[in-house]
């Protein structure tokens, strides 16, 4: 059975900046990896989360 | 639109997809909502849960699951926003993959991108001055746009079918119940997109059709010409 979770704006950013911290990379940098198709498994991790993110932020 | 209601109910389908079709454990699907965006995928997380697939047995590969909805701009309908649906190997190498982004840029709307080798193929990108000749999966390989788009009845179904995947008994019947589910929520954003065509698709069936006082609304362009 789903649920839903309510989450909070502030939670997501900070959990973006965590993310990206943790990776060393900024976010103009995971997106220059990804064009060039050289993303780690971890990193491709990072940017998909990153994404969803970002549009619940509505950021991107 | 009750964005809450509608978001567990879409949560609701893909959960009941998921397990009746595939072995293995994995959590439900949920929703993560802000407002009025939500994005729904299995795990309670930010990152989607892997759902695990199996051949003959034996754990040979994950699937990441994740859709990512809004509203529209007046509250009417919901939309999909995003969606993946991407095939992994047990050293987490991406296999297949299959994207929807209704707002893309250059790549086609709906694609697939296919994690393979093929050195003619190579060569000729090579030829033709693609910058990562190298890599097949930097194709976009397009299928159908926004509205005759593949659901996830199909990906299943190919990975079940076709790369001869584990599945539980009575597969074929949900993915087929599922894909009616789709296609019938497709018809009516076809309909949407080319009024007037359905209404003479419904008078030549014998309906009686009235256009509102304003005329046919126009098509929608968008839905209609992009890739």
């Amino acid at each position: 059975m789903s649920t839903l979770i309510r989450v909070d704006r502030a939670k997501l950013e900070r959990r973006r900046d965590e993310l990206l911290d943790h990776a060393r990379l900024s976010r103009d940098d995971l997106e220059d990896r990804a064009e060039r198709y050289v993303l780690t498994p971890d990193e491709a991790d990072v940017l998909e989360e990153v994404r969803e993110i970002e549009f619940l932020l509505g950021d991107r | 639109v009750n964005i809450e209601q509608e978001a567990l109910k879409f949560a609701d389908e893909l959960g009941d997809v998921l397990s009746r079709v595939l072995p293995g454990d994995f959590p439900p699907p949920q929703v993560l909502l802000l407002e009025d965006r939500f994005v729904i995928h299995p795990g309670k997380d930010t990152r989607p849960t892997p759902v695990p697939m199996y051949a003959q047995g034996e754990q040979l590969a994950s699937l990441k699951v994740s859709y990512s909805w809004c509203a529209d701009k007046n509250n009417q309908y919901l939309a999909v926003e995003k969606s993946l649906l991407e095939l992994f190997g047990v050293t987490r190498a991406p296999l297949l993959r299959y994207d929807y982004v209704r707002y893309s840029h250059s790549a086609p709307t709906a694609h697939w991108q296919i994690h393979a080798e093929r050195g003619a193929f190579s060569r000729l990108l090579a030829h033709a001055g693609h910058p990562t000749a190298h890599e097949l999966s930097s194709l976009h390989i397009p299928v159908g746009g926004s509205r005759f788009r593949p659901c996830i009845e199909d990906f299943l179904q190919f990975a079940i079918q076709e790369c001869r995947l584990d599945a539980k008994p009575g597969w074929e019947m949900v993915l087929a119940d599922g894909r009616e589910r789709w296609r019938l929520r497709q018809c009516g954003a076809v309909a949407r997109d080319a009024p007037a065509v359905a209404a003479r698709v419904l008078t030549d069936l014998g309906y009686t059709v009235t256009p509102p006082a304003s005329g046919h609304r126009g098509n929608t362009a968008k839905a209609l010409r992009n890739w």
